[in-house]
């Protein structure tokens, strides 16, 4: 994403109130780019006998473009603005928690884990580019 | 018999029911109330109840809360813990719930019976759950009242290993048991993400001592 597609991007990428939760897949050692309009927290899921569990994966990601090494794993992160994924480097599949769509043939696992019902409204949107 | 300070931890480590749902036993719940039990020893709250497991019900809490609101003395302290899932239902946000085992009580009811404690009595509320906050908008009692939420009232939380919130409010507290409740928002909201961000309210700002956890 060049500076001018990011500074249209950021133009009218106004925060929601609802996260949206996008799951990753790494099925390789990866790079990607990740955009966001907020402070974004990456998780990498690890199994337990009670399910996936979330863990912080490095540093919170601040507003803007952010490029993230990710070893092969799952993953997710949740934001109030729309996201761009661009992956620059190996094989990232990426879905949306509780909906059906899967930005990618891969398989994603279709992970819940929070600790409540999900609140009323429209979550933002995300894009993906494969490099 | 009478008391200057209690705690009552709700650890929902059961399958537990809210509005609509059941849901699974919250991974970090034990975790969270050790933690919490911590906290209240290091901030001299001797007198602790947990209601874990199959005793995590509706019922319990009540009883536990009104049994609270008999023993209390004059300028007493209350601490209530609560580590599992919230339901938010499609309703106002007074009638959340949060889930228990055989069903839920909603954030309207545990205020109706916070609100039984003596009017001079001071209520800490600890929540590590969705819609932590919440809580505190729901709160109508004449009692000065704190709440350490994990999250916003309209936010969710991830499900980790171990609450990240929890996590450093042992450490801020057992720390420094003297920190301010100022200092404690400011140390729990930093380094989180706008999505899941810690929020420390209190209706006592100016009459409040000045430890949080005093």
């Amino acid at each position: 994403m060049s500076n001018l597609e990011y500074l249209r991007f950021m133009e009218g990428n106004h925060m929601k109130r609802k996260p949206l939760q996008v799951n990753l897949h790494a099925r390789e050692p990866s790079v990607v780019e990740l955009t966001v309009g907020d402070r974004v927290q990456l998780d990498r899921l690890t199994p337990s006998p009670h399910g996936h569990v979330a863990e912080r994966y490095g540093r919170l990601l601040d507003p803007g473009m952010t490029t993230v090494a990710l070893e092969p794993g799952h993953y997710l992160f949740r934001t109030l603005s729309d996201a761009n994924l661009r992956v620059v480097t190996g094989g990232v599949a990426a879905g949306i928690a509780h909906s059906d769509k899967v930005i990618d043939p891969q398989s994603v696992p279709p992970l819940d884990g929070k600790r409540g019902d999900d609140a009323p409204g429209e979550p933002p949107s995300l894009t993906l580019e494969q490099a | 018999m009478t008391t200057r300070a209690l705690a009552i931890h709700v650890c929902a480590d059961a399958e537990t029911r809210g509005l609509r749902r059941t849901w699974p036993p919250a991974f970090a719940a034990n975790d969270t109330v050790q933690r919490a039990q911590r906290i209240c020893e290091r901030s001299g709250v001797v007198e602790q109840r947990t209601l874990a497991g199959d005793q995590a019900t509706a019922a319990a809490l009540r009883g536990a809360l009104d049994h609270a609101a008999a023993v209390l003395i004059h300028g007493g302290l209350l601490v209530v813990t609560f580590t599992g899932h919230t339901e938010r239902g499609d309703g106002p946000i007074e009638t959340a719930r949060w889930c228990l085992v055989g069903g839920g009580m909603m954030l309207s009811q545990i205020a109706d019976h916070l609100a039984r404690l003596p009017p001079s009595a001071r209520l800490v509320i600890i929540a590590d759950t969705c819609y932590a906050a919440a809580i505190a908008r729901c709160l109508r009692g004449a009692q000065l009242a704190v709440v350490v939420a994990s999250c916003g009232e309209d936010q969710t939380m991830i499900e980790r290993a171990r609450s990240e919130f929890v996590v450093r409010l042992e450490d801020l507290v057992c720390a420094d048991p003297a920190r301010s409740i100022d200092e404690l928002r400011a140390a729990l909201e930093a380094d989180t993400p706008d999505c899941e961000r810690p929020v420390v309210w209190t209706n006592a700002a100016d009459r409040w001592p000045s430890e949080a956890f005093a």
